[in-house]
């Protein structure tokens, strides 16, 4: 299920609410979650949630054999066998015929390809999975004893399906134990609502006017064309997978839930390293903790894992070649700025620096876009302007003309405005009692205005896939 | 047992105690915990917040009970065609994901005063998008689509539709 679908918010929604909170103690608001999930998902993917449940026994299981086995070798080895399994899930329905292809490619070997359809979520709660039973290994938290809790924190709803990659020991405490407060989940709906708006509004129709260019004949596309294309798919890369982060906090702070956050306004980053640390934050922390540091850090063959960490990122974005180029891309970059270019960088006035991130980031896109190579390199040609027909043509002009308030719109919107009305707002409602219920008033107002908006938007567009839901 | 250690070695470097440069991408201080995690919640009043959740869930179960009890539109005057009916439920069609989008194509016909939603959107992308190109470029006015999409086609198909 879609959270900007009609059947999510005037359905799903209103039910799960109800029941939630008209359960009394916290087993039976889990009892309510749980089965909501598993609803959630199986709404979409009725068949695969089968899969779901084997990849969190086998965790189960795994975490309880380390825990009875710990300082054996035995420990050891059930870690290894249950991501083994995890992961082998992973690879079999999202990589196995990207691989399959190429060997038979480069061997002229015809072994069958699977052809499955990819489980939604799979890379999100494969992850999740790992996080859990690795935190065990280390001791960083203790065995769950319950099947039920370990497949709420798997298949809770918010994050099921497109993240933010929450760690088992994120929510550890959370499960059994915290606390319901009205204005804690009363700001969390609000927040559901921004992220909606970002994702039914902006997202949208940014990706209107990208696909317009990205997907038209190359013959046509003018060098100004491939920019505003390409600028329009940044614009909806952003709104589409923060929105999706927004409601998925959101909706967790209703159930009494606190989520990491996943993005900090990414793309006023002053160097690709900076973007890093404000792009799908969840997954670099991941990757981080369970993969880079493990490997050896930078203590040991820096480089080298620099390579694999980046190299996987881009795999998990997608099996296709492209993906993989574009986590390369900013490898490349990742080790010119730590080795040399971070310090030149220092030396610039921030202006450059922001200029030198967004075209890197902007140019990273390309490689995230196309997953045709032709395609790929005939976009280039044009954005470099070595094989556009024209500069500037009457399309261009009529679309730029017809969105120009858009992008100005999307534009202050992917600036920290938002952060600071915020905090400015926070402190004059903190001023005085009259003042606080002033402003709860007007966050009532807004929501019931921001929901109506955004229905009518749901309702008028056909146009609607999340852009994260193949991953 | 080293390779052990290293692990545990590590565990101690990402809460923070081994040097920064061990780090992917990170060269300053990571954000606290505090701040990654807790969003300040704007609400104040616990009791606004209550009215506010209670009139949230009663709208939006409005909407619920409207759709499950009103069931007599098939065909929309506004847009002139007959609108996508209720799926008879199947568990193989469910199994094979088939029945879902059957449904959901039919609560979106069939939504609660769908019509006057479309109208709000309509409106909406009226005020955010009036075409200002002048000179001599046809411009087909309520429409999407520019002239790129129309080439190679003849009027008559054009304005057929």
């Amino acid at each position: 299920m879609v959270f900007s679908s009609l059947t999510f918010i005037y359905i799903f929604l209103p039910i799960c609410l109800v029941l939630y909170f008209a359960a009394r103690s916290i087993r039976q608001k889990n009892v309510v979650l749980l089965v909501m999930s598993l609803i959630f998902y199986a709404w979409g993917e009725p068949k695969w949630i089968i899969l779901m449940l084997i990849s969190t026994a086998v965790e189960y299981f795994g975490a309880i054999l380390i825990e009875k086995n710990r300082g054996t070798t035995l420990s050891k080895v059930f870690l290894g066998l249950s991501i083994a399994t995890s992961l082998s899930f992973l690879f079999i329905f999202k990589y196995f015929d990207f691989f399959t292809f190429n060997f038979n490619q480069i061997f002229g070997s015809n072994i069958g390809l699977l052809s499955l359809t990819l489980p939604i979520g799979i890379s999100f709660y494969t992850f999740q999975t790992i996080t859990y039973i690795v935190d065990v290994y280390r001791e960083k938290v203790d065995v769950q004893w319950s099947f039920w809790n370990l497949l709420l924190y798997v298949a809770m709803f918010p994050q099921l399906i497109a993240g933010p990659i929450v760690k088992y020991s994120d929510i550890e405490s959370q499960i059994n134990e915290r606390t319901f407060s009205a204005s804690k989940a009363a700001s969390g709906f609000f927040r559901f609502l921004i992220g909606l708006s970002k994702k039914a509004i902006f997202a949208n129709v940014a990706g209107e006017i990208a696909t317009r260019f990205l997907d038209s004949d190359f013959e046509m596309l003018s060098f100004v064309g491939a920019w505003i294309g390409i600028l329009s798919y940044t614009f909806q890369i952003y709104f589409d997978f923060s929105g999706y982060s927004d409601m998925a906090i959101g909706l967790g702070k209703i159930f009494g839930f606190d989520y990491p956050e996943n993005f900090d306004y990414p793309y006023i980053a002053t160097s690709i390293s900076d973007f890093w640390k404000r792009w799908h934050m969840t997954l670099t922390t991941f990757f981080r903790e369970y993969l880079y540091i493990p490997l050896g850090g930078n203590r040991k063959n820096n480089v080298l894992n620099l390579f694999i960490v980046w190299a996987f990122t881009g795999l998990w974005h997608g099996a296709s070649w492209n993906f993989i180029l574009w986590g390369l891309y900013y490898y490349v970059i990742l080790v010119c700025e730590k080795l040399f270019m971070g310090r030149a960088l220092t030396h610039i006035p921030s202006f450059f620096r922001h200029i030198y991130s967004l075209l890197l980031i902007i140019i990273g896109w390309v490689f995230f876009y196309f997953d045709d190579m032709s395609k790929l390199r005939g976009f280039f040609g044009i954005l470099f302007g070595i094989s556009s027909s024209t500069f500037i043509n009457a399309t261009d002009k009529t679309i730029f003309a017809n969105h120009f308030w858009f992008f100005v719109l999307a534009v202050i919107a992917v600036i920290p405005v938002s952060k600071l009305i915020k905090r400015y707002f926070k402190q004059i409602t903190m001023k005085t009692e009259a003042l606080s219920i002033a402003g709860d008033i007007s966050l009532v107002f807004s929501s019931v205005f921001l929901l109506f908006i955004n229905t009518a938007e749901v309702v008028g567009s056909t146009y609607n896939p999340f852009l994260y839901f193949r991953f | 047992m080293d390779e052990q250690n290293d692990i545990v070695d590590d565990k101690n470097i990402f809460q923070g105690q081994a040097p920064m440069e061990v780090m992917m991408v990170f060269e300053e201080e990571k954000p606290s915990k505090e701040e990654l995690i807790n969003d300040p919640k704007l609400f104040n009043s616990e009791f606004i917040g209550k009215v506010f959740l209670a009139l949230i869930c009663f709208l939006l179960s409005v909407f619920l009970l409207i759709s499950i009890f009103d069931k007599n539109k098939t065909i929309s005057e506004r847009e002139n065609r007959t609108l996508a009916p209720r799926p008879t439920f199947n568990l193989t069609e469910l199994l094979d994901g088939k029945l879902i989008p059957e449904f959901e194509t039919h609560y979106s016909d069939t939504f609660p005063f769908r019509d006057f939603f479309l109208d709000v959107n309509t409106k909406i992308t009226k005020i955010t998008s009036q075409f200002s190109v002048g000179d001599d470029d046809v411009v087909i006015i309520n429409s999407n689509k520019t002239e790129d999409d129309f080439r190679g086609e003849s009027l008559d198909d054009v304005s057929g539709k």
